[in-house]
């Protein structure tokens, strides 16, 4: 960015520059980069699944710091229009890049499933999208997923049917309906298993049947909710509620994230182990848990994508596209180029620490990120 | 030695009767967690260790969270989030009585997230600028990480011969060596499916920093 690249390269030649040199310098929004010195407003839809991180990451967006803006009583033509902008010329004394320079505005709405938002992002209806799966293998080569954090699918049941082992070959006999009876897993008191399905555009579904290699709505076996839809991902109290499902011989998947985030969504939920292994933050961090994913941040590519061999974002350079670039950046960089938030006094890093925290998600090992950001994958 | 978060109240009447209330109701206001072996013996190759903990007093049926944190949660600025293992944590079904045990990896050395801080053992030597605590806690909660209302938490130390602590390389550039346990415990590490673990276990033991961190104990 030229602000940056600017700072930088005075800072390396030993210039000294004067405070008035430097006002002249950020007279101009800071270009190459997202930002236009407007507040470009920014809308992203998808995933149920990564909808409570992704507006918690927005309010730190919005919150971070940036230019000083026209706080001038705006005029009655909308033309005119220009509070909240940056300032410009001299009266432009803020060098703070870390942020929010132009104090772009970014809002999530109400989860529709992470296909659904790829589709309106590649369709020009939303600026990004969220998605719990990864690119598919056609018709999403227009995007870019950006994989911000890690996550898990757990086998779970409910009622007083205790959790135990699963392999990953009895897992896929329950979908394929070669095991239907619990009596066939180890520990287990007989009963007729029912495995639940779930909604179709579900990126955590399209996770499960990778994992499974076949529809787990396929099996004559599955069972549906009693109004014969298949119950929304991650959310137990559909399952536990419902009339027709056994509830001590019912079975399903969800986030592990999710899982661990929500008891109101978990319900009495208990979580089994697969292939004898855990699903902990060092399990999925590390692999050694078999049903692990990414989740993603999803862009097109004309507006955010990655700079070869470094951390920075390149892409659009100022509107919604640019916004959404930065805020890409935001969510990816280290913690080094993170600013203040000025409520708590915390770099915008820590209170990201505390959203993965929060919604029980797992910031990305650093040997799967791309260029020491997130982890990239452009649609193919 | 067990701490547990209990919370205080107090109402003061108009003849200067003060009432105390302990636990505020909750069964689980007052849970206890502990682990064997304590403290925790360690070879010059360690760099983690299993041992066995076990709580009670938690509510009922709720899952458990079970970290290790740099911090105590009698500190009156402790956070999860900031103060705990992002990647050293479990979270356990809860039983019936709210009572259970369960095996955790503890690391020694720098947080295998990558942060900036690391338990160690009298002696270790921790990478420039890794946060050095003689002292972690095991902290076990219920129902999510962040409920501070009945936490409860034991002190670790590690003991045995010092150990140069090739570092965690940050979360934002490198990944953590994989823990050396003892050659008579399984670290129970399959092998990861998708192929990337051997990038990283490459990138894992690549570069290696033994020099002198800040010493932070109690």
């Amino acid at each position: 960015m030229k602000l940056k690249s600017l700072i930088g390269a005075a800072l390396v030649a030993g210039t000294l520059l004067s405070g008035t040199a430097m006002t002249s310098m950020v007279s101009a929004s800071p270009e190459p980069s997202g930002w236009d010195d407007n507040n470009d407003k920014a809308t992203g839809s998808g995933s149920d699944t990564t909808y409570a991180f992704m507006q918690r990451a927005e309010l730190y967006m919005n919150q971070a710091q940036g230019c000083d803006t026209d706080n001038a009583t705006p005029a009655a033509a909308p033309a005119a229009y220009t509070l909240g902008d940056c300032l410009t010329g001299a009266a432009q004394s803020s060098v703070n890049v870390n942020g929010n320079w132009d104090h772009d505005i970014f809002t999530s709405t109400y989860p529709n499933g992470s296909s659904a938002g790829v589709k309106a992002l590649i369709n020009g209806q939303v600026d990004y999208a969220r998605s719990s799966r990864g690119p598919k293998s056609s018709g999403e080569s227009a995007a870019n997923f950006w994989g911000f954090a890690k996550d898990g699918l757990i086998m779970v049941t409910w009622g007083n049917r205790p959790a135990g082992n699963l392999t990953t070959a009895e897992i896929k006999g329950i979908y394929n309906c070669s095991i239907t009876d619990w009596s066939q897993i180890a520990g287990q008191a007989a009963g007729t298993i029912e495995p639940v399905g779930m909604n179709a555009s579900s990126g955590t579904k399209a996770t499960f049947d990778s994992y499974l290699g076949f529809d787990a709505n396929s099996g004559a076996c599955k069972k549906s909710l009693s109004n014969g839809t298949y119950p929304f991902e991650n959310d137990l109290k559909q399952v536990i509620n419902d009339s027709v499902i056994n509830q001590n011989n019912g079975i399903t998947w969800m986030s592990r994230a999710e899982y661990v985030a929500w008891s109101y969504k978990r319900q009495t939920g208990a979580a089994w182990t697969v292939d004898s292994k855990s699903a902990t933050a060092g399990t999925i961090a590390n692999n050694s848990y078999p049903i692990t994913r990414f989740i993603y941040h999803v862009t097109k590519k004309t507006d955010a994508t990655a700079a070869a061999a470094s951390a920075e974002v390149t892409g659009a350079d100022g509107g919604a596209g640019g916004a959404v670039r930065e805020l890409t950046e935001f969510m990816c960089k280290p913690a080094a180029s993170h600013g203040l938030n000025d409520f708590t006094g915390k770099t915008n890093y820590v209170e990201l620490t505390s959203v993965y925290s929060v919604t029980g998600f797992i910031r990305v090992p650093a040997s799967e990120q791309t260029n020491g950001i997130c982890k990239l994958v452009p649609g193919p | 030695m067990r701490w547990s978060r209990v919370k205080f109240g107090a109402l003061t009447g108009s003849l200067g009767t003060v009432v105390l209330l302990l636990g505020m109701g909750s069964a689980s206001a007052e849970s206890s967690v502990s682990v064997t072996p304590d403290p925790i013996p360690v070879t010059a190759e360690q760099s983690a260790a299993l041992v066995q903990v076990s709580w009670s007093g938690l509510e009922p049926r709720q899952l458990v969270f079970v970290d290790i944190c740099k911090k105590s949660i009698s500190d009156s600025s402790f956070t999860v989030a900031e103060d705990c293992g992002a990647y050293s944590g479990l979270t356990p079904n809860g039983s019936a009585a709210g009572d259970g045990s369960a095996e955790l990896e503890v690391f020694r050395g720098q947080d295998p997230a990558g942060e900036l801080w690391g338990c160690y053992a009298e002696g270790d030597t921790a990478p420039a600028g890794v946060v050095v605590y003689r002292t972690c806690f095991v902290r076990v909660t219920h129902t999510v990480v962040s409920n501070l209302d009945s936490d409860s938490e034991t002190p670790i130390r590690f003991v045995g011969s010092p150990r140069v602590d090739p570092g965690t390389t940050a979360t934002t550039s490198a990944v953590a060596p994989p823990p050396q346990l003892p050659s008579s415990v399984s670290s129970s590490g399959a092998p990861a499916p998708g192929g990337s673990v051997d990038d990283a276990e490459a990138l894992q033991f690549a570069g290696s920093d033994s020099g002198a961190g800040v010493a932070i104990t109690g």
